[in-house]
C-alpha cells in the first residue's frame, strides 16, 4: 500500500477508533494527506510534537483548510507565554499534564466534532510511563465515543514501543499497520 | 583555555554523545538533566554556551531562560515550530535554535561558530 493514498475516511466509516501505526520516512505525509482528507468535517487534533502555529502554517501551505480544526497544543506552553486559548486552539501546560489535556480534549469533543486526531503516542511515550499513556488513551478513546465522534491515534512503529502499542491496540477498534 | 559547553537534555543519550564529541573537539563540557539542574550547576560553571534541550521535565524552558542571564544558550529541539515561531524565540540571549535530531557534524560547526574553537 502507498502510505501517503490510506483512505482515511473508509477506514474510519468501518470503525470509531484506530491506532494507525506509521514508518517514520512517511510520517509527515501521512499526518498531512489524512488532516486533508479529514477536515472537511470538524476536526479537534491534539499536537504533542509540533506547535499549534507550526502545524497551522504547514497545512495552509498545503492548501489544507484549518477552519474545521481546533487543536489542542501540548508544547507551546512550555517554550513561550501562549494564553490558556486562543482562536482555534486550546494551550495545554505540557505534554505530561495528562488531566489538563484531557479536559480539553473532552471540551472540544462537547461541540460535535466529527474526528479526533491524537498526533501521537510515540511523543506521549517521550513523557509519559507506559501505564498512565496507556490508561489516558483508553479514557480518550472512551470520552471520543461517547461524543459519537471517532478517532485516529498516530504513533511511529517502532520496537522500542512493541509491547506498549501492543496494549494500545487493546483500546482502540482496530491496528492499521502502515509498514505492511 | 578551553571553551565550556553546558549540555542540558533529560535524554541521556543526547548528553553522553553532544558530550564525547564536544570533549573530542577540545571543550570543556558540563551536563545537567533538566532545567532546574541548569539553574543549579550555574552558580558554579561559567559555561560559554549551553545547549538546551526545549523540552524537558519539570520547571518549563520559558521559566528557565529569563533566569539565565549574560549566557549564550542554543535550543536544542525536537518540537517542530513555525518560521516567525522561531525567529520570535531568537532572541536576547538565545542564539540559535538547532533542530533534533541533529547531524553531529553539524551541531559541532554551529557550537564553533558561535563560541569559537
Amino acid at each position: 500500500m502507498l502510505v501517503t493514498k490510506l483512505e482515511i475516511l473508509r477506514e474510519l466509516e468501518q470503525d470509531d477508533a484506530l491506532l494507525l501505526l506509521i514508518p517514520s520516512n512517511e510520517y509527515n505525509s501521512v499526518v498531512l494527506e489524512n488532516i486533508r482528507q479529514l477536515a472537511k468535517e470538524p476536526v479537534c487534533y491534539v499536537t504533542l510534537n509540533k506547535t499549534f502555529a507550526s502545524l497551522k502554517e504547514t497545512f495552509e501551505q498545503n492548501d489544507i483548510n484549518t477552519k474545521n480544526i481546533v487543536f489542542v497544543d501540548a508544547i507551546s506552553q512550555n517554550i513561550k507565554k501562549v494564553p490558556k486559548q486562543t482562536k482555534g486552539c486550546y494551550y495545554v501546560s505540557a505534554p505530561n499534564a495528562l488531566t489538563e489535556m484531557a479536559i480539553a480534549i473532552v471540551k472540544v469533543l462537547r461541540h460535535n466534532f466529527k474526528y479526533l486526531v491524537f498526533d501521537s503516542i510515540s511523543s506521549l511515550l517521550v513523557y509519559q510511563k507506559n501505564a498512565p499513556a496507556a490508561k489516558f488513551t483508553s479514557s480518550i478513546v472512551n470520552n471520543t465515543k461517547a461524543n459519537k465522534a471517532k478517532a485516529v491515534f498516530y504513533a511511529i512503529k517502532s520496537a522500542e514501543h512493541e509491547k506498549i502499542l501492543n496494549d494500545i491496540g487493546m483500546f482502540v477498534d482496530r491496528v492499521v499497520d502502515l509498514s505492511k | 583555555m578551553p571553551k565550556t559547553i553546558m549540555v542540558v537534555d533529560d535524554e541521556p543519550d543526547v548528553r553522553n554523545t553532544v558530550k564525547t564529541v564536544l570533549e573530542k573537539n577540545g571543550y570543556k563540557v558540563v551536563t545537567a538533566v533538566n532545567g532546574d539542574n541548569c539553574l543549579e550547576k550555574l552558580k558554579t560553571e561559567k559555561p560559554d554556551l549551553i545547549l538546551l534541550d526545549i523540552m524537558m521535565p519539570g520547571t518549563p524552558v520559558r521559566e528557565i531562560v529569563p533566569k539565565i542571564k549574560g549566557t549564550k544558550i542554543a535550543y536544542l529541539s525536537v518540537v517542530r515550530t513555525g518560521e516567525a515561531e522561531k525567529e520570535d524565540l531568537i532572541k536576547n540571549n538565545i542564539v540559535d535554535f538547532i533542530q533534533k535530531p541533529f547531524d553531529i557534524k553539524e551541531l559541532l560547526e554551529r557550537v564553533k561558530k558561535i563560541v569559537g574553537d
